[in-house]
């Protein structure tokens, strides 16, 4: 498993709002936030299929 | 693709069998009171008959009816049966028609454009009448996403929901047991489900084809692409013969079986003849001849979804028609959007679900997708003036052998039937003016505006049948959602806010791409909307709340300012939407909806947020004519074989004046009124 290295001021907030938010652990609230991060950066082309689809309606070039 | 419903149930898993894809005259005696809920009662219903002529105007119905062109329509008005009628704010046929049916206003029904967009992603468009929501689940096995849908596993899969809120009003009929039969009802894809077993519906408007669009043809020809390209409305293929014969792949919908999905494909073959001028086309076990300027009939065309070993692969069945424009210098072959095949349907396209399957065994196969007329082949260059005029002749010719089925299915309770053609014809074909039309020579604008007249001619015939047949037994209506002018000169919003220092920087060219959202205040989205880049609501806002009021009077107040280059004023109406809605489901509202005078639309680049050079330029499409102005100056047509008393009838009037007929109470969610 690969390791990335925070600051330790970084890594103290996130302990505090992974205990907030009640997460299990500062492991799985980063794993879940990088998820949601990536899942957006990668969801583009969903955009561009309805943007093109609403190109198709008469009223839109 | 729509609203299947991709699952495994457990008996066929164990048993190794199928994958379960679960897709989609004139005196009237009062009426009696059917105020009570359960099954249909012994006695018929009264009749109550609605026509929608989508688009129908009044001025030029009016000026035909003087003229003696109109007998039907002149009749009835002379009896005291004919309003203008108010249409809806925006006067776009989705909210519009979700009026009619709520009997209230987009406040509550919640649709307020074609096109809303996501707040929470900043300005991410969608189609505002149904959302496909993605399935939760699955199972990665051999390149393939499975989705089971009993325990330990639960797979929720994908499906689309009718974003339309609110009550329609046949769901009062049908809780008092009143039949009610809706063909080509727009605003209501998927079809809303009929609680009491009394409702039955076509959808129409909103209704995707098999890929899930609103209608993509798919052309083929010798100059066209080396590479498949896309364009809005449709995609082009290059064919190469060799001997007279080239290979040629038809596009079907997504396999979403697959990881990475991919489109179906299905290959074909088209020998040509140049000498007869005809063409053979092999696909699948079809075999048609077609010469020049010929259309096959319907085929079904079986699309095969890949599944791993041990299940079998699944079919889905779409139906599409091949018409053969040319053999020779350029062989042209076009092919209409993939249709839901309404024997064999995919997707619900009707309540209850065979419904489709009962009108296909009388009239056997025909269009189910919303937007029929392809309108895209004539704006693309793909059809002339003549082909596509033509082709909507087809859509109109199966929607009268449909209105033929409805009548000889009808006994009692409410008929609803929709045309397409007075708005889809209209869009392309209406030029009322003697300055010259976007797309072609003035005679030629001429001779197609007539070609409109000839369609409020071919309504007037249509309800002197159903007159003659019905007005002594049934209320009649004749309606429209809204009326028509020429669309010649385009505003682009998002332009002008940015030349207004509204919306930055300087340089920007599209909402979706450039612009700073730290220097934006306002930006247009959708065909009639100006939206506020609000703090905490938009994702990368900046107005606060405590700013928003002064803004949008001055945004108002400028842009009905505004006037064009030969001192025209250009924007009626900008009116702030929580003074024009009330009603629970305002959220997607824009904050200003704006009412251009006629003559004048939202350019076409800004409806999707991009940015023109000027803010103003001449309309250069093939869709010369539309009717997103301000509500005030595209009133729809409201006949009706009674005399009306409400002087001034309005969409939202119709629900509770046909419930009031059929002795039922106006429900507390209509703010509509009766209009007799």
């Amino acid at each position: 498993m690969a390791k990335i290295k925070i600051d330790s001021n970084l890594y103290d907030r996130l302990k505090k709002v992974t205990e907030i938010a009640g997460y299990s652990s500062v492991e799985e609230f980063v794993t879940h936030m990088i998820e949601k991060e990536l899942e957006q950066i990668e969801a583009p082309d969903d955009d561009n299929a309805v943007e093109e689809q609403l190109r198709g309606l008469g009223y839109i070039e | 693709m729509g609203n299947t419903c991709k699952k495994i149930d457990r008996r066929a898993f164990l048993q190794k069998s199928g994958l379960t894809l679960a897709g989609l005259g004139a005196g009237l005696n009062a009426f009696p009171n059917y105020a009570h809920a359960g099954r249909r009662v012994l006695a018929k219903s009264p009749k109550v008959i609605i026509v929608g002529f989508d688009g129908m105007d009044p001025y030029l119905s009016e000026k035909m009816m003087d003229a003696g062109q109109l007998p039907t329509f002149d009749f009835l008005r002379k009896q005291g049966g004919y309003r203008r009628l108010g249409t809806s704010n925006p006067p776009q046929s989705p909210v519009a028609w979700a009026n009619f049916i709520n009997g209230a206003g987009p406040g509550s029904h919640g649709i307020f454009d074609f096109i809303h967009r996501d707040p929470s992603r900043q300005c991410a468009p969608f189609f505002s009448a149904a959302e496909t929501v993605k399935g939760e689940g699955h199972i990665d096995y051999r390149g393939h996403q499975l989705q089971f849908n009993f325990w330990p596993f639960n797979h929720t899969p994908s499906q689309t929901l009718l974003r339309r809120e609110g009550i329609p009003f046949w769901h009062f009929l049908d809780k008092a047991g009143i039949p009610s039969a809706f063909y080509d009802l727009p605003s209501n894809y998927p079809p809303s489900e009929s609680e009491y077993g009394n409702h039955r519906c076509l959808s129409g408007m909103g209704t995707p084809d098999l890929l899930g669009t609103y209608g993509t043809y798919q052309h083929f020809s010798e100059d066209g692409p080396v590479r498949m390209r896309e364009e809005p409305g449709g995609q082009r293929s290059m064919l190469f013969f060799e001997n007279d014969t080239a290979k040629a792949t038809l596009t079907g919908p997504q396999n979403s079986f697959l990881k990475k999905q991919v489109p179906i494909q299905v290959d074909f073959l088209v020998h040509r003849d140049i000498g007869s001028r005809a063409a053979v086309i092999e696909i699948q076990n079809h075999t048609i001849i077609l010469k020049k300027g010929q259309w096959s009939s319907w085929l079904a065309i079986d699309f095969r979804m890949s599944l791993p070993a041990p299940f079998p692969d699944e079919h889905v069945s779409g139906i599409c028609r091949f018409y053969l424009q040319e053999v020779a210098p350029n062989f042209r072959l076009y092919v209409t959007p993939i249709n839901v095949d309404p024997t064999n349907p995919a997707v619900l396209v009707t309540e209850p679900a065979d419904f489709s399957k009962k009108i296909a065994s009388k009239l056997g196969l025909f269009y189910t997708t919303g937007f029929q007329e392809d309108h895209k082949a004539l704006s693309n260059g793909i059809f002339t003036e003549a082909e596509y005029a033509a082709q909507a002749q087809m859509v109109l010719d199966e929607r009268l052998n449909l209105l033929d089925y409805a009548l000889d299915n009808y006994d009692d309770g409410l008929l609803f039937f929709y045309f397409s053609s007075t708005d889809l014809q209209s869009h392309m074909f209406w030029w009322d003016s003697d300055l010259d039309h976007p797309a072609r020579p003035k005679d030629e604008a001429q001779y197609y505006f007539q070609h409109i007249k000839d369609i409020y001619r071919k309504a007037d015939s249509v309800m002197k049948r159903i007159i003659q047949t019905y007005g002594d037994t049934a209320r009649i209506f004749v309606m429209s959602d809204h009326g028509f002018a020429n669309f010649r000169r385009q505003f682009n919003l998002n332009t002008w806010l940015r030349e207004n220092g509204y919306l930055g920087p300087a340089e920007a060219s599209s909402i979706m791409s450039d612009v700073d959202w730290r220097k934006t205040r306002a930006y247009g989205l959708g065909i009639n909307g100006l939206y506020l880049n609000l703090e905490g609501r938009e994702e990368y806002g900046i107005v606060r709340p405590a700013e928003k009021d002064v803004l949008l009077d001055e945004l108002a107040a400028k842009l009905e300012a505004v006037r064009d280059v030969n001192g025209q004023q250009v924007i009626r109406r900008a009116r702030r939407s929580d003074r024009a809605y009330s009603g629970a489901h305002t959220g997607l509202a824009p904050d200003l909806i704006l009412g251009y005078s006629r003559e004048y639309r939202a350019a076409w680049n800004t409806c999707l947020g991009d940015m023109d050079k000027t803010v103003f330029s001449d309309n250069d499409s093939a869709w010369g004519a539309d009717h997103c102005c301000d509500s005030s100056e595209v009133p729809g047509i409201l006949f009706s074989n009674k005399p009306i008393a409400k002087a001034d009838p309005a969409l939202i009037d119709m629900a509770p004046t046909i419930l009031n007929l059929f002795g039922l109470d106006k429900p507390k969610t209509m703010t509509g009124n009766n209009i007799y």
